[in-house]
């Protein structure tokens, strides 16, 4: 809602305020080539965030299809100490009693 | 203020390129008035005050919910574009290059009084009310609208505009 108090400027003055030279004819191709150049900045920029992430994904994958193949060696060398622990004097010696092997082997945990 | 119809709107927002090369006819006149005047007389700042609204708008248009009016949200745009370019010029310590000669030639000699007092004018009052003087006096906004593109309230708009334009008058009389 406008004041009737409220008193515009002379119509010279506006017409001084308006004195202003037309919008530049270059301005629109120059906004289209801005607008196209950030786009292949940002598709570079993505690309190469694609790629990273590819390799990061590749090397991950990787570390987890290594995973079970070195826990399975980790248990074969377990079993092989235990064969070799059945197979021992000491063992013999306690009665053939596995329960004792247990004992011995897991000492430290309780 | 004049709106482009709702049609050409929608099909900008999808990215067709001749819509949006109407978005720009229609309202990149009126923004290059209002970052002319505010950013005082400099052709070369104007100029990078509209590209940088029109690749602000192209980036945003998809997400304008039509809250206000395209309009309002256009030249918003180009007055925070103009306030950030002034306050950067000033933190880099540019001073804006006015032009020698700002359109077509005034033959009287009452004009010619009245476009250097204007510029006297335009040379002595801050950004803002550059802005507000431009886009009141000239262009025709409402204080709603005004108060919309500034985020001010529209009775403080309403005020420093009234107490400006009683400055103008005092100082250059009729005016």
């Amino acid at each position: 809602m406008e004041t009737s108090l409220e008193k515009p400027l002379s119509k010279n003055a506006i017409a001084a305020l308006e004195n202003i030279p037309p919008l530049p004819s270059y301005l629109y191709s120059a906004v289209i080539g801005k607008i196209n150049r950030n786009k292949t900045i940002t598709r570079a920029v993505f690309g190469m965030a694609a790629s990273v992430l590819v390799a990061v994904s590749a090397f991950t994958v990787t570390q987890v299809a290594n995973a079970p193949a070195s826990y399975s060696t980790e248990v074969a060398e377990e079993l092989t100490g235990v064969n070799s622990y059945i197979n021992s004097d000491v063992y013999k010696a306690n009665g053939n009693s596995y329960g004792y092997y247990e004992e011995v082997l897991y000492q430290d945990q309780d | 203020m004049r709106e482009i119809d709702d049609v050409t709107i929608q099909r900008a927002k999808k990215g067709d390129k001749a819509a949006f090369r109407a978005v720009y006819d229609f309202y990149a006149p009126f923004s290059w008035k209002i970052a002319y005047r505010t950013m005082h007389g400099d052709s070369q700042a104007a100029a990078e005050a509209v590209q940088e609204t029109f690749i602000r708008v192209y980036n945003s248009l998809k997400k304008f919910g039509g809250g206000s009016a395209l309009s309002t949200w256009v030249y918003r745009i180009t007055y925070n574009v103009c306030m950030t370019l002034l306050s950067k010029k000033s933190r880099d310590g540019e001073t804006l290059e006015l032009d020698e000669d700002t359109g077509p030639t005034v033959s009287t000699t009452e004009n010619l009084d009245m476009k250097d007092y204007m510029q006297k004018i335009l040379k002595n009052i801050s950004p803002e009310e550059r802005f507000l003087l431009t886009a009141r006096e000239m262009l025709g906004f409402s204080f709603e609208e005004l108060a919309d593109i500034t985020g001010k309230n529209a009775g403080s708009l309403r005020t420093q505009l009234f107490r400006l334009k009683e400055e103008i008058r005092k100082k250059f009389g009729e005016a």
